[in-house]
């Protein structure tokens, strides 16, 4: 998979990063070398989910997205992930269109490769109708970046998958920790005339001592069922490390940990066949970075 | 009793062949060939059959020990067992024995040092979901280079909960602190190439497992060897590596060929030191990333024993059963001392769920009954995705519990991510419904503002 587009190629990106092209399992360096995982860091477009330790260190940055981006992209991220959960009715309820200038604001603070998602966990029963509206529209008005936008869930994918398809965009596929639902969603988009390299598969990340084994396992099973011979199990998966920053022990007096919490299970995300990790916390990535720079990969 | 290490799989005819054939029923089956059946399956204990020959019996437990060898560190009460896996991925199966996180210790440390160490140890343990989550043994390291020290250490921490892992390379150190913990069943770690045989007749001698290290795979297998000629099986390897990724790498082959090839020699538990590696990367990432790959003793330094509940939380993540979702009854809990005042509040049957809902609402004192729904074993989110959370299933706890009859209102609070339910609930089972906050600890202040109100 390819995200993002220079300007020779119809987007405004800096580079473009490719994710995926596993050939062996996660770590198995003796058999094999596997492409270099990827690396984002996420920026909010509302402080509504925050986590409050992580508002006090860094209250004047993530209040704002466009200083929030530029923060991440001095990181040196290899993806920015634009979170943009305020469209929801439980949230903010801003309308998808009035979205999208954030979007737009985002792409011009860094010109690293950006993924936009919508509401991840739909609580309001609206919440997936908007999703649908916002990523149509974000499709629509940056034809061209290759983005990758999301998520297309097994009950509201259409929308998204023609979108993508139409504009050139790849897709995030979301389902809940069950192998065959995620083969079975592939299965889906790629009816819609998706081909596997524009789908990234989220089984749903758990937090360490949340259900993170459910996660592990599920990307265990894809990834074999790929290397065995699987097409629909060939995809890029991603994991969001960044479910460990809302855990109660964080709340309760620990938050000094966040970043150990959240780049410890990038680790595990990582052994357990992970190519894309999505971080929060600006602490994390370089722990992450130092552990993947320990490893060869395809490619240098 | 010696077990046969062979791993040898045999067909159900050839193990009906080593059976008494009398068919007598004392094993539970009705026939010896029905046994015989269930042995191969793995299905049944050896043991079941009180008639077998000594030779049967070591053959037939060969045949159906796990891959990776149990071995049994310390005795009585701090026993610990590692290794006993049977698969290289849990979905699979599952893992039997969770990794031992060890506490180094040195004979270089005086006696406060130790001490506050091992308060360290104490501090760092924590409950979690009706388990503790904890250092599991003391690794004891003979930097000193003398024996004197090493013996104080040993006398110093003998007598604490934790079984011991006795490190030094010098065999009549060695020897000295096992005539102190005489039949402890520490493991003895230090073997290598060099002092080999004097290792190993110590381990004999004191009937202890003994952890043996090589820095290339062939002088690991002679090695591997010549302890089981003369008798040892109790062994745990120390896996070739001197950067994480060669040690991850080594972890990683001997699981495998012990699972997938039934490469006997290699089949037993690991030991690793992550601290020690030549590597840059944060100590909890190297201990997470050794524990996912399969090491069954991880040796920490005291300095990073703060930063390892999350690397304990991965670890009892990746213990639990996949094949049984951990799931509590559905029906009616009590939560203090409710009266027909308190709120009745609703949630799924996953266990995590339940504990973390009922751990809150004890902290913040809240008195109320808990209607928990059959989900299958499913989180609120996961059930709501996966339809799983059914408004009649609500309805028939509901009615079941007699609710209605222990309390004077007719109000249900679900849970925040149960919010696009709220209607059908209220439908099936004419209560009047609350959607109540997102997260559990927030539940005082709603049950403040929004039940009492009322
Ligand atoms: S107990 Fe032993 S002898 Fe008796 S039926 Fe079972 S296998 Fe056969």
């Amino acid at each position: 998979m390819v995200i993002g587009a220079t300007e020779p190629e119809g987007g405004s990106r800096g580079y473009v990063v490719e994710a995926g092209g596993a050939e062996t399992l996660p770590f198995y360096t003796f058999e094999g070398l596997n492409p270099r995982p990827v690396l984002a860091l996420e920026v909010y477009d509302c402080v509504e989910p925050l986590p409050s330790f992580l508002l006090e260190s860094y209250r004047d940055v993530v209040s704002n997205p466009v200083e929030w981006a530029r923060l991440v992209d001095r990181l040196e991220p290899d993806l920015v992930n634009l979170n943009v959960r305020s469209i929801s009715p439980t949230v903010l309820d801003r309308s998808p269109k009035d979205a999208l200038k954030t979007v737009e604001a985002v792409l011009q603070a860094t010109r690293r490769p950006l993924m936009v998602t919508g509401i991840m966990d739909p609580i309001h029963r609206d919440d997936t109708a908007r999703n649908m509206e916002f990523l149509r529209l974000v499709a629509e008005t940056f034809k061209g970046e290759r983005l990758l936008i999301g998520p297309a869930t097994p009950e509201a994918f259409e929308t998204v998958a023609e979108a993508a398809l139409a504009n050139g965009h790849n897709v995030l596929a979301k389902t809940n920790m069950d192998v065959n639902q995620a083969i079975r969603l592939n299965e889906l988009l790629v009816e819609k005339g998706l081909t596997l390299e524009r789908i990234v598969v989220d089984v749903t990340t758990g937090a360490l001592g949340y259900g993170v084994e459910y996660t592990l396992s599920t990307m265990e099973r894809f990834r074999i069922r790929g290397l065995k011979g699987d097409r629909m199990a060939r995809s890029p998966l991603i994991f969001f490390a960044s479910e460990n920053l809302f855990i109660r022990e964080l709340e309760n007096g620990e938050s000094g940990m966040a970043p150990i919490y959240e780049a410890s299970s990038a680790v595990a995300g990582l052994m357990a066949g992970a190519d894309i990790v999505s971080m929060l916390h600006p602490e994390s990535l370089e722990k992450v970075r130092q552990f993947i720079d320990e490893f060869p990969w395809r490619g240098g | 009793m010696r077990v046969s290490r062979k791993a040898k799989q045999m067909s159900p005819i050839e193990v009906y062949k080593l059976l008494p054939k009398t068919n007598c029923g004392k094993c539970g089956f009705p026939t010896c060939m029905a046994f015989a059946f269930k042995l191969v399956q793995g299905a049944v204990e050896v043991d079941k059959c009180p008639y077998l020959s000594d030779e049967a019996k070591s053959l037939l437990t060969g045949m159906t020990a796990p891959p990776v060898a149990l071995v049994v560190i310390g005795r009585g009460d701090k026993a610990v067992r590692v290794g006993g896996e049977k698969v290289s991925f849990r979905h699979e199966d599952k893992f039997y024995n969770q990794p031992v996180i060890a506490l180094e210790l040195n004979d270089l440390m005086d006696m406060e040092e130790v001490k506050n160490c091992l308060k360290k140890a104490e501090e760092a343990a924590f409950e979690r979901m009706e388990q503790t989550l904890k250092v599991n043994a003391l690794a004891l390291r003979n930097l000193s280079g003398r024996a004197e020290p090493f013996v104080r250490l040993v006398e110093l921490v003998k007598d604490t909960p934790y079984p011991l892992i006795v490190s030094t390379e010098n065999p009549s150190t060695a020897m000295k602190a096992l005539n102190i913990l005489k039949d402890e069943r520490p493991l003895l770690h230090g073997a290598v190439l060099r002092n080999l045989m004097p290792m190993a007749s110590l381990a004999r001698r004191f009937k202890c497992p003994i952890s043996v290290k090589a820095a290339d795979w062939r002088t690991l297998l002679a090695a591997v060897n010549r302890l089981r000629g003369i008798g040892l099986h109790d062994i745990v390897i120390h896996p070739p590596g001197e950067t994480l990724k060669e040690v991850i790498e080594s972890l990683t082959i001997i699981r495998r060929l012990a699972v997938d090839k039934k490469f006997d020699r290699l089949g037993y538990p690991t030991i690793t030191f992550p601290e020690d590696l030549k590597s840059n990367v944060p100590e909890p990432l190297r201990t997470a990333a050794v524990m996912t790959r399969y090491s069954s003793i991880i040796v920490v330094k005291p300095e990073t024993l703060r930063f390892l509940r999350p690397v304990m939380m991965l670890r009892q993540s990746i213990m639990m059963d996949p094949r049984a979702p951990i799931s509590v009854k559905p029906g009616l809990y009590y939560v203090g001392k409710p009266t027909p005042e308190s709120p009745v509040l609703m949630t799924t049957n996953y266990a995590l769920t339940y504990y973390i809902l009922t751990e809150d609402l004890k902290n913040m004192g809240i008195d109320c009954y808990l209607i928990v729904v059959d989900t299958g074993g499913l989180s609120v989110a996961c059930s709501i995705a996966g339809d799983k959370l059914k408004p009649e299933s609500v309805k028939r706890v509901m009615e079941e519990t007699g609710i209605a009859e222990k309390v004077k209102h007719r109000t249900l609070i679900i849970p925040g991510r149960a919010a696009r339910l709220s209607g059908d609930i209220e439908d099936a089972t004419g209560w009047r419904v609350l959607v109540g906050p997102l997260r559990s600890r927030e539940i005082a202040e709603f049950i403040e503002k929004q039940f009492r109100r009322e």
